[in-house]
């Protein structure tokens, strides 16, 4: 069984769910945070349950996650404010739990940085990659005064984008895959280090590359079909 | 150079801060609950980041050596106490992430208590015996491991948000009726002696402390009742292994929560990055702010990109 969390409107998420050729279990993000789930953790064995659309699933028998979930879901009105804030946080901090201890693949396993919108972590993750690829980090980096949600983003178009899905490396240029791929054994230990086997790498235009963002939750609605086609195939292959 | 970052309103940092002036180190105070008065600038030169602080006493131009961070924590929703709060503390986390001087501790770091079964899995595969421990928000589920456990269960908050430990008790059934409203930690009782290390570089602090509340911070806290905290020993093997772990998670200094129970069995419950230090200090008399300014002044870094 593979579990897909995405928006009902995320045309990758579709096309991965509907390439995969097995068993899928979709639902949205408040689908899943409002599901019935147990975690039991004795010792280092972790086993579970999850029912999503009344269907009941052993965390075991799931072969793969692809989880795409945008985090705007926010406990309902029925809550006092005080109630929202506590509720949202045993929630988010349950369910990081249970995809960090599924021991299938899961695209991508966010680090708590993510979950927690901490600003630092896309700049750790940018600063770290950046010295894997001996390139330098761009300037500019996230505003100055940056504060609040850390917002997926779509490509820059002010940038070379690369995607890089596990060991495959797509983008519309050649320059910048040659000096990723040279680097393939550090970038790969840097993805399961950190549980992104999937994101876009924005690099400044100009003679010499800069890295200007990495995005572990990359947004493709500008991109061409064909080119998320690319994307999905590739992500099919490394869930599979 | 030692630069605190912190909050006037906490009850660690102005103690640190005082024992900074008592031993005349040389240290320039970043007080986040008067966000307004500070600005962050950085330049970059070759791929190098250099951060400069202004306002309230820091004029950018000191390097500095070693950094003590304690977030404040906003203590309301008000935006316009929590706006400025929140881009301070971004901007410092931004800058404490290219810092090369030693940092107790770095945020980036200090997740892992945010999701406590998750540290508890981090417990036991770091070598910790850890009590079985359950996220359900299923009553049925809760109830199969009150069961399983001899009825000998407490229940928690399964995120960082405070909350204290209670045992799940008969007459209190009722209120897993609540579960599918909020998911809720379980955890199998270890009734017994509760012992908190704190871990400074290499040094460990053992305190016992001795409470008739299954959660002896409801007693101190809560209820003001009194508690006995003493220093006292844990097996030099559990020592190491606090002390490895906290370097595992890329942590300076933790505060460490064990239960021994009659049998002598040592679980593990969790590790704060952030500890209270100066609560069991203040009651055992152990020098753990001593030891914390210490290492801040011995391990001091020659070069910086930081300056106040």
């Amino acid at each position: 069984m593979i579990l897909v969390i995405a928006d009902p409107y995320d045309t990758l998420a579709t096309k991965v769910a509907g390439g995969l050729g097995g068993p899928v279990l979709r639902g949205s993000e408040a689908d899943l945070f409002t599901a019935p789930f147990s975690i039991k953790i004795d010792h280092e064995k972790v086993w579970g349950t999850l029912r999503l659309h009344g269907e009941m699933v052993n965390l075991a028998d799931l072969t793969a996650v692809f989880l795409r979930p945008y985090r705007t879901w926010w406990p309902g009105p029925e809550y006092g404010a005080q109630d929202q804030m506590f509720v949202y946080h045993e929630t988010i901090a349950s369910w990081f739990t249970v995809f960090d201890s599924v021991p299938c693949p899961v695209i991508n396993r966010f680090g708590l940085g993510w979950w927690l919108q901490d600003h630092s972590y896309p700049e750790r993750l940018r600063t770290e990659l950046a010295a894997i690829l001996n390139v330098p980090a761009s300037d500019s980096g996230p505003p100055a005064g940056a504060f609040g949600k850390l917002n997926p983003t779509g490509p820059d178009p002010d940038a070379r984008s690369v995607y890089l899905v596990g060991q495959s490396i797509i983008s519309t240029g050649k320059l910048l895959d040659t000096a990723i791929r040279s680097s393939m054994t550090a970038v790969r230990d840097w993805q399961k280090r950190n549980g992104i086997s999937f994101c876009r790498l924005d690099f400044e235009s100009g003679a010499f590359p800069r890295l200007k963002t990495v995005e572990v939750f990359p947004l493709l609605d500008h991109e061409p079909a064909r080119f998320v086609d690319r994307i999905a195939a590739a992500l099919i292959e490394e869930v599979r | 150079m030692i630069l605190v970052i912190g909050s006037s309103n906490d009850r660690v940092y102005p103690k640190l801060v005082r024992r900074l002036q008592a031993s005349n180190c040389t240290h320039v105070i970043v007080d986040e609950d008067h966000a307004t008065r500070y600005q962050l600038s950085r330049d970059e030169c070759r791929g190098t980041a250099t951060w400069r602080v202004l306002g309230d006493g820091c004029s950018g131009s000191r390097p500095v050596g070693s950094i003590f961070v304690r977030h404040a924590v906003a203590r309301t929703l008000d935006p316009t106490v929590t706006g400025p709060m929140g881009e301070l503390q971004t901007a410092l986390n931004r800058m404490l992430l290219t810092a090369p001087c030693p940092v107790i501790n770095h945020p980036s770091n200090a997740f892992s208590n945010y999701a406590k079964a998750y540290q508890t899995r981090l417990l036991a595969a770091a070598g910790f015996d850890v009590p079985k421990t359950l996220v359900t928000n299923i009553r049925a589920e809760a109830l199969r491991f009150y069961d399983e456990c001899g009825g000998k269960v407490i229940f928690k908050g399964a995120s960082n948000v405070m909350s204290l430990a209670q045992v799940l008790k008969p007459q209190n059934m009722d209120r897993l009726n609540l579960l599918p409203n909020c998911p809720t930690q379980f955890q199998e009782f270890v009734a017994g002696v509760d012992y908190r290390v704190h871990v400074v570089g290499n040094d460990a602090f053992v305190t016992r402390l001795v409470s008739r509340d299954e959660d002896y911070r409801r007693a101190a806290l809560i209820e003001d009742k009194a508690i006995v905290a003493e220093a006292a020993e844990l097996p030099p093997s559990v020592i190491r292994r606090c002390i490895e772990f906290t370097k595992q998670l890329g942590l300076i200094v933790s505060g460490i929560d064990f239960k021994e129970d009659a049998q002598g069995r040592l679980a593990a419950l969790e590790l704060n990055p952030y500890p209270q230090f100066t609560f069991y200090e203040g009651r055992s008399g152990q020098p753990i702010t001593e030891t914390i300014v210490d290492y801040l002044v011995r391990h001091q870094a020659a070069d910086s990109n930081v300056f106040v």
